[in-house]
């Protein structure tokens, strides 16, 4: 087991975020998290690496096992030096070059030497692309540059597992493509991931697994046939009716009301 | 203009401008890092002393800075003997000036560090704690170096604003420029030939901080786009 997550819940005020969620994810797999915006899927990643600390439960990876209750400094940093993420809007540090931005977290937190981390990261860099660009600074790149760029910097610390959220959201649609390669390029090298995405054809593609989730719970989860082919929950059914109707911008499916006004007749604004 | 009095003049005035320069280099110094800790226990809201360093704050920019200065001369060595018995009334006025202008750049720095830490944003914060930073690691080196090239043209002012801020200091009797200029000035009543020395020596100088402070900012703002300028 790789991953472990045992019922985590999570609430913002009074807003009950994730209710008891389960997740054992194995060496390798490739977990696609899909679920309507506002269902707790970004929260859940960041319980993993505590970026948001989970009310309750727990979180293992690899083999190092953090209670939300009771998570002290150095378990939190333990278990963040096992895990990388990719975020939606890049987040690359803007002081730094492409190159430095890889670097990084070989210098800092893994104590690698300058040398030895310049040149791992060049090589991470051209498997990504990005061998023309390892003086730029991210401001002069393109999005998916970026992206691919975040994806270098999560992947050359050989995390345990990388979650990535949402990694196509903010992207031009015609540098999506680019992106999810690289990103089921890195998916077939066998390491562990977690990808939250509206991409249902990655999904079918790239994934080992399918999970929905919605209102903060796991609603189903399966392999891609099972979950995008012959879903059996009907709120599963609802949320991929509506994805794959392309009048729908997925981004902003809203399904926590189940009111008339959010069927797909009604047109969405630009 | 009585030009001997401004050639014998100059000189001397010339001579001061270490003591000037001394004054305000450190108060910048420890002014700024103070500063800098204010301005890090209000953005994450430490209790209480993000309070008091709000408080702070708004006291220092309520009083003239010459109040300011007496309140340092005449109350500090009181303070200080009364909380340690030490007796500091014959410490050099030059160090209470220093510690009032310390005060006064701590107050205004510290809402320019706040303003440009909080340009920085969170997202990068949580990269470096995702990629297994401490916060500290993270904000040596992601956040306060891009703060700093956002802060520095507002920082600029502020030292160029201290350097002319010193010749307040006349007023508790340290020979700085303008007192100097001042002593010399009073037996001929060559006033209108010194202010012209005061004025273009505090010109020039204002002038090349502008330069320092801009090279910096080239310097340290290379990652940021162009477009920018
Ligand atoms: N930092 C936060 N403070 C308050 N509410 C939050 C915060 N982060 C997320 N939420 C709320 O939690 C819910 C789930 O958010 P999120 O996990 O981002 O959903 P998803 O990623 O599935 O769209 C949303 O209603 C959101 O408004
Ligand atoms: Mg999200």
């Amino acid at each position: 087991m790789m991953v472990s997550l045992k019922n985590i819940r999570k609430s913002f005020g009074s807003q009950q975020v994730l209710n008891g969620v389960d997740l054992e994810i194995d060496v390798g797999e490739v977990v696609v998290i899909l679920g309507p915006s506002g269902s707790g899927k970004t929260t859940l990643l960041r319980t993993i690496n505590f970026l948001d600390p989970g009310d309750e439960g727990s979180v293992t990876v690899g083999n190092h096992t953090v209670n939300c209750k009771k998570h002290s400094r150095p378990d939190v940093l333990q278990l963040r030096r096992r895990t990388a993420m990719v975020f939606q809007n890049y987040n690359l540090f803007a002081n730094k070059t492409i190159l430095e931005n890889v670097m990084e977290g070989l210098v800092t937190v893994k104590r690698r030497p300058k040398p030895v981390a310049e040149e791992i990261s060049r090589k991470m860099l051209t498997r990504v692309g990005l061998s023309e660009r390892f003086d730029y600074y991210p401001s002069a790149l393109s999005g998916g540059q970026q992206q691919r760029a975040g994806i270098a910097r999560a992947l050359v610390l050989e995390p345990d597992v990388i979650l990535f959220d949402e990694p196509t959201s903010a992207l031009d649609p015609e540098l999506v493509g680019e992106v999810l390669q690289t990103i089921k390029g890195i998916a077939e090298t066998g390491i562990t991931m977690i990808v939250v995405t509206h991409e249902i054809a990655f999904a079918k593609e790239v994934a080992s697994r399918v999970i929905y989730m919605q209102d903060g719970v796991i609603v189903e989860q399966g392999s891609p046939s099972e979950i995008l082919v012959h879903p059996k929950d009907p709120r599963t059914q609802r949320f991929l009716r509506r994805i794959t109707d392309p009048s729908q911008d997925p981004k902003h499916i809203d399904m926590r009301e189940d009111s008339p006004a959010n069927e797909k007749s009604v047109p969405t604004s630009a | 203009m009585n030009f001997d009095f401004i050639r014998e003049a100059l000189p001397q005035v010339l001579a001061a401008v270490p003591v000037t320069l001394e004054m305000a280099v450190l108060a910048t110094i420890a002014g700024w890092i103070l500063g800098i800790l204010m301005a890090v226990a209000r953005r994450n809201k430490i209790p209480v002393l993000s309070q008091l360093c709000a408080a702070f704050v708004s006291f220092i920019r309520g009083v003239p800075m010459v109040i300011l200065l007496y309140v340092s001369y005449y109350a500090l060595p009181m303070i200080i003997y009364s909380a340690t018995g030490i007796d500091a009334t014959s410490v050099p006025a030059i160090w209470y000036a220093i510690a009032a202008l310390t005060l006064d750049q701590a107050a205004y720095s510290s809402e320019v560090f706040r303003a440009a830490l909080n340009s920085v944003n969170r997202g990068q914060l949580e990269a470096a704690w995702s990629v297994g930073m401490t916060t500290w690691q993270a904000m040596r080196r992601i956040v306060f170096p891009q703060a700093l090239a956002v802060a520095l043209p507002n920082l600029s002012g502020l030292f160029v604003g201290i350097i002319k801020g010193t010749s307040l200091a006349y007023y508790v009797g340290v020979y700085e420029i303008t007192a100097t200029a001042n002593l010399l000035a009073t037996p001929g009543l060559n006033f209108i030939e010194a202010y012209v020395i005061t004025t273009l020596i505090y010109e020039l100088i204002s002038f090349i901080c502008n330069r320092l402070f801009r090279s910096a900012e080239i310097r340290l703002g290379r990652f940021r786009p162009k477009t920018a300028a």
